[in-house]
């Protein structure tokens, strides 16, 4: 779990891809649902996730 | 040991804070009928060492006013009375009322008086070597091993030899931790292990960036094997150096956590990862972008508790609001946490928690029991 205000920077959501890229589920990671749902579908196609998938997950973190 | 000065002050102290839940409970204390032929004082978890005592001795009392009625003899008293019926010799007493007979037991001494008692049953209740023996009474947890541990890395042992082959336990040896916080880490950890039988997981104090913690699992599911789920604490938040304590303590004054009264930040910090593990255990939220049965039945619970409240929409700003007032702020960042924070706020706040928090917290242990069968 994060403390108020924390929300998930560049090298948290470079963590964030690969982990979930390697399949894993990471909690408390400061996303949001879209973001989340984008990152729970790479790790749903891991280990080779598709382009688009990753493409969508860096979209819904630039917001 | 606080007296008499010590006392009235301390019947001051939060008056004014404790007025509006005094006159909330006020109006349930005059609704209790007069007729039954003995009373019990019954506490509201947290009481002071006069209140455990009076407590302790059952349905002793043959009024409501002997019973303290209406009365508080400490800030934030929420301490009532019930009528018991029948014969006051088949009074069982429940686990809290137990500790609070041991309190008494091991206080009382020939020609004490009721405030010295009183004061010397309120240390006792105090003291974390008794909670422990209690508790290992109560649940058979032994957290002996844990709470005595004179370093960090035989706190880590200790946990191991609790949990034993449902997990394995690293990175509790770090020279900056500190001794105390991680062992409240480890104690909460382990009850927590004895609470959810169903989950199996490593626990991994580690360098994290600003999370307190985290957990992580595999999208292959859980299948109950070791490694398949991680406990993974910060070693920055456990160490000496850390701020967590007045962190923490922020963040609950602000909403952004539940409030959770006097337990510590690792405690409530365990309780919420403990969620996230069940969740994964559960086939839950956290599952997949497939629903499953168990996604299904948490938005349907959300679902219902807006629709309750007129909000239409589960998705849009008044359900982000609603979060706000009945989960809590961290709840919205997402449907994940919101169910980790059901968790914590059970854990910590038992009968007390949200009604979300409950309806959640006992679907999901209704599920892991079917699974069990």
């Amino acid at each position: 779990m994060m403390p108020t205000g924390s929300r998930m920077d560049r090298d948290d959501f470079e963590r964030a891809l690969a982990n979930a890229a390697d399949g894993l589920i990471v909690t408390d990671q400061g996303a949001d649902d879209r973001l989340l749902e984008a990152l729970d579908a790479i790790a749903a196609d891991a280990p080779n996730p598709r382009p688009e998938l990753i493409k969508a997950a860096r979209d819904a973190f630039a917001g | 040991m606080p007296r008499a000065v010590d006392r009235a002050k301390a019947a001051t102290i939060g008056e004014a804070a404790s007025q509006a839940q005094y006159e909330v409970l006020r109006a349930g204390r005059e609704k209790v009928q007069q007729s039954a032929p003995r009373w019990r004082r019954v506490t509201d978890g947290n009481p002071c060492g006069f209140c455990a005592m009076v407590c302790s001795r059952g349905p002793a009392y043959r009024s409501a006013d002997a019973a303290g009625q209406g009365r508080r003899y400490h800030a934030h008293c929420g301490c009532t009375v019930e009528p018991f019926f029948g014969d006051p010799s088949t009074w069982v007493p429940s686990p809290d009322e137990a500790r609070f007979i041991e309190a008494y037991n091991a206080s009382w001494k020939p020609g004490i008086d009721k405030w010295d008692l009183s004061d010397d049953i309120g240390a006792w209740l105090s003291d974390p070597a008794n909670a422990v023996a209690q508790e290992a009474k109560a649940s058979g947890l032994d957290l002996t091993g844990i709470n005595a541990a004179k370093t960090t890395q035989e706190i880590g042992a200790e946990l191991q030899k609790v949990i034993g082959t449902r997990g394995n336990v690293s990175g509790f040896d770090g020279a900056a931790l500190d001794l105390e916080r991680t062992r409240s880490a480890a104690e909460q950890t382990a009850r927590m292990f004895d609470r959810y039988p169903e989950v199996n997981a490593d626990v991994q104090v580690v360098k994290l960036g600003k999370p307190y913690a985290q957990a992580v699992g595999s999208r292959d599911g859980y299948d109950g094997s070791m490694g398949n789920l991680r406990l993974q604490i910060s070693s920055a938040k456990l160490g000496k150096r850390s701020k967590v304590d007045e962190m923490f303590r922020h963040d609950a004054e602000s909403g952004h956590f539940h409030a959770h009264g006097d337990t510590d930040p690792m405690s409530y910090i365990v309780s919420h990862e403990f969620g996230h593990l069940v969740d994964f255990a559960g086939r839950g939220q956290i599952a997949g972008t497939a629903p499953t049965p168990m996604a299904l039945r948490v938005s349907a619970i959300k679902k219902q508790l807006l629709s309750d409240e007129g909000i239409v929409n589960i998705n849009g700003r008044e359900q982000f609001e609603w979060v706000k007032k009945n989960v809590s702020g961290y709840g919205q960042s997402n449907l994940d946490e919101q169910v980790a924070e059901a968790f914590a706020d059970v854990i910590v706040n038992g009968d007390r928690a949200k009604p979300f928090s409950r309806l959640i917290h006992d679907e999901y242990v209704a599920r892991l029991k079917e699974r069990r069968g």
